[in-house]
């Protein structure tokens, strides 16, 4: 406003600038190219929203995140499994159990407990629960051409090297039973020599005694 | 000769020499003003889709490119009239007219490629001011229902990069606005 203020009290301005700018105004609000301007306007309203669009939206614009029904829908995680610090995802089993809905035998089954899925031990893991692949034992008079196979265990290699050292460092408790019987052992025998002694001592005091009276 | 003498002198001569006074009959003017591009009366109507038109007598002045997340509201001078909103999917824009008047407009979200908003002519449905989505369990403040599906004119963080699941995203503060002064059966053009 300061601005308009003193451009306006200059003599040269009033006097020289300003008339110039009204002839330019009239000049080109009458020239070819404003009117056919004002005539694309009429004709669309419309195309003056191109001056205030941000343009076309860039590609890949993402879904906006909805926390909730993320946490609420995890279709696309598997089953987690935390093993001691470190958590785990594995991905879902496909096709469901391995064995259906075939019966198995009780006592004479050869595989241990099942439920959830048996992970994927390609890389390792404890090869005492792992390595069957027999197909299980139906019970109930089932005949083995009627019986349904079920999908066996898959075969797993062992590993070359085994993951745990035979000898454990731990004593077995059979080991610390030994240790004990032998430990009563020497004790026994060493208590023993020791009376042993102590009855020759007194004997030959006593013989002693007799020789000199 | 004083100065305010002189600049009559002037504008005189200057009369006398210019091209003479615009031939008004062939050219019919806009009206630019600070805050509003006013159209003349006898505007013809703007098509808004394929078939349906409505005459446009004036635009928010906005003179840069608005931003996410950005909106102007200005009724000032407007008259009564039906509300009516058109959505431009291409320029990413909403703008609320009553009658012939444009009081709003704001840069939208829109349904991602997968999830595309559909085009058409939607009367609301419903006004829901504290909806919550059952499909996404997600908050829905403002919302103006469009179609049976789920489609809707809502609040929702407008921000770049951001799409939505079909529905029209626009700021919050715009939302409360635009829920004020639509009803139902108000009739908003997707194209």
């Amino acid at each position: 406003m300061n601005f308009v203020r003193w451009l306006w009290s200059s003599s040269w301005f009033r006097l020289g600038a300003a008339p110039a700018l009204l002839v330019s105004l009239i000049v080109v609000g009458n020239s070819d190219k404003a009117r056919s301007a004002i005539e694309r306007t009429l004709r669309d309203p419309f195309a003056l929203l191109d001056g205030r669009s941000p343009g076309n939206r860039d590609p890949g614009a993402l879904f906006q995140t909805k926390l909730a029904y993320a946490r609420n829908h995890p279709a696309s995680v598997g089953p987690r499994q935390r093993v001691l610090s470190t958590e785990r995802v594995r991905p879902p089993l496909a096709g469901g159990a391995p064995f259906g809905d075939t019966p198995l035998g009780g006592p004479s089954s050869t595989f241990g407990p099942f439920g959830d899925a048996l992970p994927d031990i390609s890389g390792g893991g404890p090869p005492s629960l792992i390595g069957n692949t027999a197909p299980p034992f139906i019970g109930g008079g089932a005949s083995p051409a009627n019986a349904a196979t079920p999908t066996p265990l898959p075969t797993t290699s062992l590993p070359t090297t085994p993951l745990l050292d035979a000898t454990s460092p731990v004593p077995e408790p059979e080991t610390w039973g030994l240790l004990l019987i032998g430990i009563a052992t020497v004790g026994a025998t060493l208590r023993r020599r020791s009376a042993i002694q102590r009855s020759t001592d007194a004997r030959t005091a006593s013989k002693a005694i007799g020789i000199a009276r | 000769m004083d100065a305010n003498r002189r600049w009559a002198w002037l504008a005189v001569l200057l009369s006398g020499c210019g091209p003479g006074p615009p031939d008004r009959s062939a050219v019919q003017h806009v009206t630019v003003a600070p805050d509003r591009i006013v159209f003349p009366r006898n505007q013809h109507a703007a098509l808004l889709d394929g078939a349906n038109k409505e005459r446009i007598h004036s635009l928010i002045n906005v003179r840069k490119r608005m931003r996410y997340g950005e909106f102007v509201w200005n009724q000032t001078g407007v008259l009564d009239g039906k509300a009516w909103i058109r959505i431009d999917l291409r320029r990413q824009l909403i703008s609320v007219f009553r009658g012939g008047d444009e009081i709003g407009t704001a840069v939208i979200l829109y349904g991602a490629d997968e999830k595309p908003t559909p085009r058409g002519r939607f009367p609301i449905l419903a006004r829901l001011k504290d909806h919550r989505s059952s499909l996404y369990d997600a908050v829905m403040p403002y919302t103006l229902r469009l179609t049976g599906d789920g489609v809707a004119i809502h609040g929702s963080n407008v921000r770049r990069g951001a799409a939505t699941h079909g529905c029209i995203g626009v700021p919050a503060a715009f939302a409360a606005h635009l829920f004020d002064s639509v009803h139902v059966g108000d009739v908003v053009t997707i194209s």
